[in-house]
């Protein structure tokens, strides 16, 4: 392959390498993105078959642990209550996603001003605001206007259906008092962009056959390829390379045949996400940075946050037929989302109705779980009784940053490269427990006034694979001491070395990342385009 | 054609009375137990490119057989009372062989596209079809909303 060294070089096709790779188009600079997975065919997707679910369990786990495919990297999750998941394929993780694309609250950027705890951002929500607007038009969002829980804008797309499970939920809300909203979801609510509108197929983890669902490979790289931007897949990154400047000067990488290439490049840009980001840098070792490259303040794969989740379900009169519509999207509240000083933590939580799974995964114990129901006459009645009238609020917990939490590498696990793999250490604290306690009361009080006639929760455990959020573990700031990359995804000690994922959140806010990572991406391209003149000084 | 089941006949048969005792027929009767609707078929499948399930499987029956030979009679000649005390032994005796069956046992049940329709799927694929859902109408879902617009901001300025 080519080593002609290119202008920009973007490491990770998912979710932040697309939407960083759009923003620089204007620029006329030459740009390549490796990519360590292939470019996925709707044809393959499993959603297609008529044993669909036993995919969940193989090639499409959503652990890579599970799944072991040439593409994917082991992960050790052993010293963590929660099991990092993830995809590998040029859309990344958007491509077995549930596409829920809510925007973080503008204080989730001040938590250190508002409530004493974690960092501020050095941007804010203000600031990301048009980046969110745009991503949301690329993306072709559906949402409805007005939710009162984020300053006024309007999702492209009308809101996808409630379904009967979402309006049962939004009724048991309504006689609580309580903030509800349906969902915005990254998946198109009508024909949109060339693509055609959502079918409610249900199994979105899947990967979505139709095209409905927004993941980066079909809604940024058609027209990234269009406009010449060259994508390499099967290459996975081992290091990133230093001049004798202390400048990033390429990578070295393995191709499709395992074979190790160099290519050069006058900006890199690392978009893998808030694991293989870290574990890329740290593996990133020299002279000058022998502790991994952009280093210095010691702080590259900690300060991992994800969002421990946990779930409360109730059984109801009829059946509530979860299993039609998207399966991350329908109603959310946001009622415990922001501090309130008269209960005993910092921070908040919402609460997701999601819809409901299929059979088997519910049989082996539901989405993130491993844990099958009883056999004999209990199953049976589980299966008929339970199962089809059953509803459920899954609670979202923000998760504050410390630095215990952390991606570091696996002195003994390695890929199919060789390249050492990340170890994850990782706990909950005593913060997040008492949200999911609350939660969990919550949940079950909402979920009886939607009429549950008998609850079923998870004891205050978190739920196991779980990990879909990775965030912190190469933050934002503009302490170098205390921080990995500037206000604009910069590291501090390489100057032409970006990060554009999950990695440089400061705080994780509530919310499924997606659409902030993409949003502040966009808002990094934007500000390499504005400096471009003096982008090195 | 050779066999390649990894159990013989009669441990198939043996096999198949404990998967209906695992998963047992609906109590409308419409939907067969696992072991009349050929779950070991799968499980056989699945045994013959794993050989760590084949041995779970393989002991899981030799337990099963021996445990109904203390009654002097074949598994599937117990009465239902007998069958479900061997079954709950095995599940006490060889926990992770009895844990291998079971997850296998209901993958093979529920993959099964004639079982779907009981619980209200289709049989067919989730996609391209998908399934009939129809949105909301906008004035009943802003009368819905009205009491959450009516409480007003619910966030914080950053």
């Amino acid at each position: 392959m080519s080593d002609n060294p290119v202008d920009v070089l973007i490491v990770g096709a998912g979710a932040s390498g697309a939407a960083l790779a759009w923003s620089l188009l204007g620029s006329r600079m030459r740009i390549l993105c490796l990519e360590q997975g292939p470019m996925m065919s709707d044809a393959a997707y499993p959603s297609r078959n008529s044993d669909y679910e036993l995919s969940r369990y193989a090639e499409f786990s959503i652990d890579p642990n599970v799944r072991r495919l040439p593409q994917d990297y082991p992960i050790n999750s052993e010293d963590s209550p929660i099991a990092p998941v993830n995809f590998n394929a040029v859309g990344g993780s958007t491509i077995n996603f549930s596409a829920h694309w809510p925007r973080m609250h503008p204080s989730d950027f001040r938590t250190r001003s508002l409530d004493g705890v974690a960092d501020d951002w050095p941007v804010d929500y203000a600031t990301l605001e048009p980046f969110y607007a745009t991503n949301d038009r690329n993306t072709g969002s559906s949402g409805l206007a007005g939710n009162p829980a984020y300053p006024f804008y309007e999702p492209p797309l009308p809101p996808l259906p409630l379904g009967r499970l979402g309006r049962t939920l939004a009724l048991g809300f309504n006689r609580r008092g309580w903030h509800w909203w349906p969902s915005d979801a990254a998946i198109v609510s009508r024909d949109y962009d060339g693509r055609a509108k959502c079918v409610n197929a249900g199994t979105c983890d899947l990967g979505c056959a139709t095209g409905a669902k927004s993941s980066a490979d079909l809604t940024y790289w058609p027209v990234l390829l269009r406009a010449g931007v060259e994508l390499r897949t099967g290459c996975r990154v081992r290091e990133i390379t230093l001049d004798e400047h202390g400048m990033a000067s390429g990578v070295l990488y393995h191709d499709p045949e395992g074979r190790l290439q160099r290519q050069r490049a006058e900006l890199v840009v690392l978009a893998c996400n808030g694991i293989g980001t870290p574990r890329l840098m740290l593996n990133s070792t020299s002279n000058r940075f022998p502790d991994g490259i952009a280093n210095r303040s010691g702080l590259v794969g900690k300060n991992l946050m994800f969002h421990p989740l946990t779930a409360v379900a109730g059984v109801f009169d009829e059946p509530m037929e979860g299993f039609k519509g998207p399966l991350g999207c329908s109603i959310v509240s946001h009622e415990f989302y922001e501090t309130d000083p008269s209960r005993d933590f910092v921070r908040g939580y919402g609460l997701q109705a999601s819809r409901w799974i299929t059979p088997m995964t519910w049989a082996l114990g539901g989405f993130c779980t491993e844990n099958p129901i009883p056999w004999g006459a209990e199953h049976r009645q589980l299966m008929d009784e339970v199962y089809p009238f059953s509803a459920g609020l899954t609670i979202v917990t923000e998760d504050l940053p410390r630095e215990t939490n952390a991606v570091t590498l696996d002195p003994e696990l390695a890929d199919s490269d060789g390249i050492p793999a990340p170890k994850i250490t990782y706990s909950v604290d005593e913060n997040t427990r008492k949200m999911i306690a609350h939660g969990e009361a919550r949940a079950e009080e909402a979920l009886l006034a939607a009429g549950a006639k008998t609850i079923m929760g998870a004891g205050g455990n978190v739920l196991w694979r779980a990990g879909w959020h990775q965030m912190g573990t190469a933050r934002m700031g503009d302490d170098p001491e205390r921080s990995v990359v500037n206000g604009w995804g910069r590291c501090h000690d390489v100057r032409n070395l970006f990060i554009v994922d999950g990695s440089i959140f400061v705080t994780a806010g509530a919310v499924n990342p997606t659409s902030t990572i993409q949003a502040l991406a966009l808002y990094i391209g934007d500000s390499i385009m504005k400096n471009i003149g003096n982008l090195f000084d | 054609m050779t066999d390649t089941r990894p159990w013989s006949e009669d441990q198939g048969h043996l096999l198949a009375g404990l998967l209906d005792e695992i998963v047992p027929a609906s109590a409308d009767g419409r939907v067969p137990a696992a072991g009349a609707l050929g779950v070991a078929e799968f499980l056989a499948g699945k045994a013959s490119a794993d050989p760590g399930l084949a041995a779970s499987l393989r002991e899981v029956l030799a337990r099963a057989a021996s445990l109904a030979r203390a009654s002097s009679v074949n598994f599937n000649d117990l009465d239902a009372s007998g069958r479900i005390a061997v079954v709950e032994a095995l599940e006490r005796e060889a926990p992770d062989a009895f844990t291998a069956l079971l997850w296998h046992t209901y993958m093979g049940y529920y993959s099964r596209a004639d079982v779907r329709p009981h619980f209200g799927l289709s049989d067919r694929p989730t996609q391209p079809e998908g399934y009939d859902l129809p949105e909301d109408d906008p004035d009943e879902l802003a009368a819905m909303l009205a009491p959450v617009r009516a409480q007003g901001r619910r966030y914080r300025p950053g």
